[in-house]
């Protein structure tokens, strides 16, 4: 297959113009129903209990922003750590699949060593996590 | 530079380049309002029959009018504003939520002359730009200064990051066949492949390796979406609405055009990733050039992309809900080590034979 037939600028600017287009959009829509809200409601309703945050109609005791569970961050933290790690593969794969690295040298089977080592690592630190008990996630 | 033809249907090659580009993203932009509202009737209608009730019918023939009827109360409803909010980021949330499903549906390859951005790093652009919609939903979540919408808020993003561990192996056992991240190289390796000398290579059929990782991908699109037996953040028996209970008017309906947009965009990443894009069984090399072949092609690949949105729809009513400890262990501790497993299969595969498919 040919290469890309177009300079790489010419290929991500109609991606800039579907952005602006859709921040646009997102900022219109916005408004009309602010707008129309304006134009329609002679009187604006007001009361107490309309500024107050949706409970099924119980009275509110405390603020929502509370504290919450830990657990929640150490699920983005380890995101984090897998998702980098997921990205390095990447690279990996496009030249695997190419299949083309016999030019620099290295064969396809030692691409596939490396492979395992990487994953053997990721492995290990998947297995610590686990036996950490940091995705238990029943109240003790 | 070999010269290459300017990847338009030669009717049209009296276009400037340019003018074409403007075209296809005036095309592309035009898909994600007209589908999601179809897609809502869709929604209320394949649950009635599956529930045996009949549905939205009233308005226009079979009901079909009932997202322009909804859009009309969408514009006219008040936009509350309560207000315990924080003002700036509760209006700015609704369209973080949004834009990333319109721009995403930019990258996907409809037809070999009818793309918006075609690009070399596609797949990882796309993964990009849909996870910047976490960005909506958590701030929509935490701005509404609601319990409820704060534990959405919470909870959907936990999920949307799990599951995009497992959606990224997944999608990387792809990379690996095809040795691109572009979506159209992909597709076209995919219809140019043979299994067994007859088979198309669609990623599916190459058993055990591309096969697992479907699955894989599959049941990850569910919980990025917040579908679903997945739909924790927004489950009504629990927490209301999740995280756009506070949300009302125009600002709800962004929110719900996003969230439609990105199920689109996943059923056609499936598509592409794993069905075989725009191919199927030569059909697509039919007319070659001409802009019947563009046409086929996206005929094609929204026939696939139908499939696999009505599937979205038939699970939603069909299984019960995940427990949330529940999607957390199979996140991390079932799909994230078959994931990996699986890409060790693949890439062996890939090697050391594919049923016959070149390496």
């Amino acid at each position: 297959m040919p290469e890309s037939p177009v300079p790489p600028p010419d290929v991500y600017v109609p991606l800039l113009l579907v952005v602006l287009i859709a921040g646009g959009l997102a900022a219109v829509l916005l408004s009309v129903s602010t707008v129309v809200t304006k134009l329609t409601m002679r009187r604006r309703l007001r009361s107490p209990t309309r500024n107050t945050p949706y409970e099924c109609g119980l009275p509110i005791l405390t603020d929502a922003r509370t504290r919450f569970s830990v657990k929640f961050y150490i699920v983005a933290m380890l995101f984090i750590l897998f998702d980098i790690e997921v990205v390095f593969l990447y690279p990996w794969a496009v030249i695997y699949g190419r299949g083309d690295s016999a030019r620099g040298g290295l064969g396809l089977g030692f691409l596939f060593l490396e492979l395992l080592v990487f994953l053997g690592i990721l492995f290990l630190g998947w297995l610590y996590v686990v036996r950490k008990g940091v995705l238990e996630w029943q109240a003790e | 530079m070999t010269t290459w033809p300017s990847w338009q249907p030669e009717v049209l090659s009296f276009l400037p380049a340019w003018l074409w580009k403007v075209i296809c993203i005036f095309l592309v932009l035009q898909m994600p309002p007209i589908l999601v509202s179809l897609l809502v009737w869709a929604e209320r209608r394949v649950s009635a029959w599956i529930q045996d009730r009949v549905g939205p019918n009233r308005v226009g023939p079979f009901g079909l009018l009932q997202s322009v009827a909804d859009l009309v109360k969408f514009v006219f409803k008040e936009d509350v504003v309560p207000g315990q909010v924080n003002r700036v980021l509760y209006s700015v949330a609704p369209a973080l939520a949004m834009v990333p499903g319109l721009v995403t549906f930019s990258l996907l390859p409809f037809a070999e002359r009818f793309m918006v951005s075609d690009l070399d790093s596609g797949l990882l652009m796309l993964f990009a730009i849909s996870s910047l919609a976490v960005y909506g939903i958590q701030i929509g979540g935490w701005a509404s200064n609601s319990k409820y919408a704060l534990i959405g808020g919470v909870r959907a993003s936990a999920q949307i990051i799990s599951y995009e561990l497992t959606l990224g192996l997944a999608a990387a056992v792809v990379v690996l066949f095809t040795g691109s991240l572009n979506l159209a190289e992909m597709v076209r390796w995919q219809s140019e492949t043979r299994i067994l000398g007859l088979l198309p290579a669609w990623t599916i059929f190459v058993f055990p390796g591309g096969t697992v990782a479907f699955v894989i991908f599959i049941t990850s699109a569910f919980a990025e979406t917040n579908r679903l037996p997945f739909d924790m953040p927004e489950a009504e028996s629990e927490l209301a609405a999740g995280y756009h209970v506070e949300y009302s008017s125009m600002k709800f309906a962004l929110f719900f055009l996003g969230e439609y947009a990105a199920m689109i965009v996943m059923s056609g990443l499936m598509t592409t990733l794993f069905l075989g894009g725009w191919s199927l069984f030569g059909l697509e090399r039919v007319m070659e050039g001409t802009i019947w072949q563009t046409l086929i092609q996206t005929g094609i690949w929204w026939a696939k992309t139908l499939f696999f949105l009505f599937v979205f729809i038939w699970i939603r009513w069909t299984l019960p809900r995940f427990r949330y400890d529940q999607l957390m262990r199979l996140g991390w501790k079932v799909f994230l080590p078959l994931s990996l497993a699986n890409l060790l299969v693949a890439a062996w595969m890939r090697t050391w034979g594919m049923w016959g498919a070149s390496a």
